[in-house]
């Protein structure tokens, strides 16, 4: 998979096509994904989209806009670039996106993490999300550390993720690409 | 023990706990943003059903949807559920009804049931 360009330029390219299925940019709080989820089940549905398609792209897409709102602060307010949300329909799949900023100290786990990730097949991911979940605490702001691996898991894709320079000492810009195909075997 | 009853909202699940029938359902989908603060409620309910001897109960999950924060909430409660079942005052059953279509539910489902030992059907429909 070629990893994601500039990721302004390629929101601004998306924004253009004709293709995107929601597009926000913004601040992200739970009642802002409700909405953001009711409106795309809505689309979906009126689409004539394969249950199990939209079942998959409604959990997938849970999953990444509640890890933005999760860890969308900073502390360094003045020079933070919003979190973004886009979901695309391609010829033979869907592909959402997320883009947020990340601490300078926090890249290389969550890199390693996805890299993991993306390193194990479907019996390795369950074998892994298991043991997990088993040894999971829940965070402060109410994550379980299992969102990575739960998307693996479900679109049976391998995650891309790139950290870009912004204007700021101690942050990046954070984004990852899933892909859910369109066709579930 | 007290009928526990939570409405359904759009993020989070119908809790429905009744001693009467001596039914524990959850229903719908569960992506609440605080589980922890959520489930609180529903682990209370199962700790007194614990020490309170009245017999054989079923715990049924219709669930449709479920976030990995619940997911971790939902081994916890199944975790309490085998605590009581081999504790001696309550016996459990676990009824996991799913869309038979949904595969991705139907091997939560089956992962659950290798955790825990209680009698453990999972039913496609």
């Amino acid at each position: 998979m070629a990893p994601i360009e500039n990721p302004l330029k390629q929101i601004h390219s998306i924004m253009n096509d004709e293709n995107a299925v929601l597009i926000y940019s913004g601040e992200f709080n739970q009642e802002i994904v409700k909405s953001m989820l009711n409106y795309t089940e809505g689309k979906l549905e009126s689409s004539g989209i394969d249950d199990l398609v939209r079942k998959k792209i409604f959990n997938v897409m849970v999953e990444q806009l509640q890890n933005i709102t999760k860890h969308q602060y900073t502390d360094d307010e003045k020079s933070v670039v919003q979190p973004c949300f886009v979901l695309i329909e391609q010829e033979n799949h869907y592909n959402l996106v997320t883009g947020n900023p990340i601490h300078v100290d926090t890249i290389q786990m969550v890199s390693d993490r996805i890299n993991q990730v993306n390193s194990l097949n479907a019996d390795e991911l369950k074998d892994l999300y298991k043991q997990a979940r088993l040894n999971s605490r829940i965070s402060e702001v109410g994550g379980a550390g299992l969102g990575f691996i739960d998307v693996a898991r479900k679109t049976e894709n391998k995650l891309d993720f790139g950290f870009y320079d912004i204007d700021s000492a101690n942050y990046k810009y954070f984004t990852l690409k899933t892909q859910i195909n369109k066709i579930i075997q | 023990m007290e009928h526990l009853v939570i409405a359904k909202t759009d993020d989070t699940p119908e809790i429905d706990f009744n001693p009467g029938t001596k039914e524990m359902k959850i229903s719908g989908r569960s992506l609440p943003e605080d589980v922890t603060t959520f489930y609180a409620p529903v682990l209370e309910w199962l700790d007194e059903l614990e020490e309170t001897p009245s017999g054989a109960y079923k715990f049924i999950v219709n669930l449709e949807y479920f976030n990995t924060a619940s997911s971790k909430l939902i081994l916890d409660i199944l975790m309490r559920l085998e605590d009581i079942h081999t504790g001696g005052n309550n016996t459990i059953e676990i009824i996991w009804n799913y869309d038979k279509r949904d595969t991705d539910m139907e091997e939560a489902a089956e992962e659950y049931s290798e955790l825990v030992e209680v009698p453990f059907q999972i039913v496609g429909i």
